[in-house]
């Protein structure tokens, strides 16, 4: 999960007290903001990038949010409010990926096929999760994430990978619920596709 | 024989748990130090923030509450324009008979 509902009331007024002293002229204090969130940031961006993307793109996260600071109203905490720009930042990593035509279109290779046919075979749990946690699961996974729209992904991976509800993904996104929820049944229709697409080669 | 909806449930589950696996990966060598100095770095290069004014924060706030109220006055006043029975002609042919110096100025000023 993104967002941590329960957080400490403490923890809550100690950043509301810091973002006051940043946005009163004060930019040193934010190091205290990034010590204690960047963990946090850096494990969200994990779940949508590649790993040699994490970096970079976490160092974005926190400089829009130094940016934004003004702009913070305080409702929900700091935290969720960091979330929020993390998957946002995450998105608009794809977004400009597909723009530029960066993705590869890679097809599925042979190793992918047979790990297909692994899976939907009659197998024992045991065996089902072993290959679940194969190379070839988590590269087919990228492979048909890849072939999706950047708006059909990022709602793909909060809503069916990570099992956030429509309410917590909308907010995340800025989106409305309606259109999450669209977005939602589209992307797991189009999945649907790019892996019956790979049963069929 | 299993149905492709079985098939393609089995998959996604698997995808799904190879999704999970990704978050045991450690990550404790990202973000460090040197990391956090380079953000610093740039923040600080940004420099310090410009705080929303309290004015503009109090207007936003109430401005969009007194917006359907705006709505309904403008339609009000439509409907009683309309009953009015205004015509722009006769007023400025009256205006032209009553006060032919005051037309000559609504004329040029381009009212």
């Amino acid at each position: 999960m993104h967002c941590d509902s329960t957080d400490p009331a403490d923890s809550k007024s100690d950043d509301l007290k810091i973002i006051r002293q940043v946005i009163n002229g004060n930019g040193n204090a934010f190091e205290v903001l990034l010590k204690k969130y960047k963990q946090h940031v850096v494990k969200i961006v994990y779940r949508h990038l590649p790993y040699d993307q994490v970096e970079e793109t976490a160092h974005e996260v926190f400089i829009r949010a130094y940016q934004s600071l003004p702009g913070f109203k305080g409702k929900s905490g700091f935290k969720q409010w960091l979330s929020g720009i993390a998957v946002r930042t995450c998105y608009d990593f794809w977004r400009k990926k597909y723009r530029s035509r960066e993705i590869s279109m890679s097809s599925f290779s042979e190793k992918h096929k047979h790990w297909f046919e692994a899976v939907t075979a009659d197998l024992s749990d045991q065996t089902f999760h072993e290959q679940s946690r194969k190379k070839e699961a988590r590269e087919l996974l990228d492979r048909a994430l890849g072939r999706l729209t950047p708006e059909d992904r990022i709602v793909l991976e909060l809503v069916y990978l990570e099992g956030l509800s429509g309410k917590e993904t909308a907010d995340l996104l800025g989106w409305s619920v309606a259109n999450v929820k669209i977005r939602s049944f589209r992307s797991r229709k189009k999945l649907k596709k790019v892996l019956t697409g790979l049963r069929q080669e | 024989m299993k149905s492709q909806e079985e098939d393609f449930k089995r998959v996604k589950d698997a995808l799904k748990t190879a999704y999970d696996d990704k978050q045991k990966t450690d990550l404790g060598e990202l973000a460090d130090d040197m990391w956090q100095m380079k953000v610093m770095r740039h923040i600080r290069r940004i420099g310090p923030l410009k705080p929303e004014p309290v004015l503009m924060e109090f207007v936003e706030g109430w401005i969009w509450k007194f917006a359907p109220v705006a709505c309904i006055l403008i339609a009000i006043l439509i409907v009683c324009l309309y009953n009015l029975d205004l015509s722009t002609e006769y007023e400025m042919a009256k205006l032209y008979i009553d006060d032919p110096i005051g037309y000559s100025i609504v004329k040029v000023l381009g009212i």
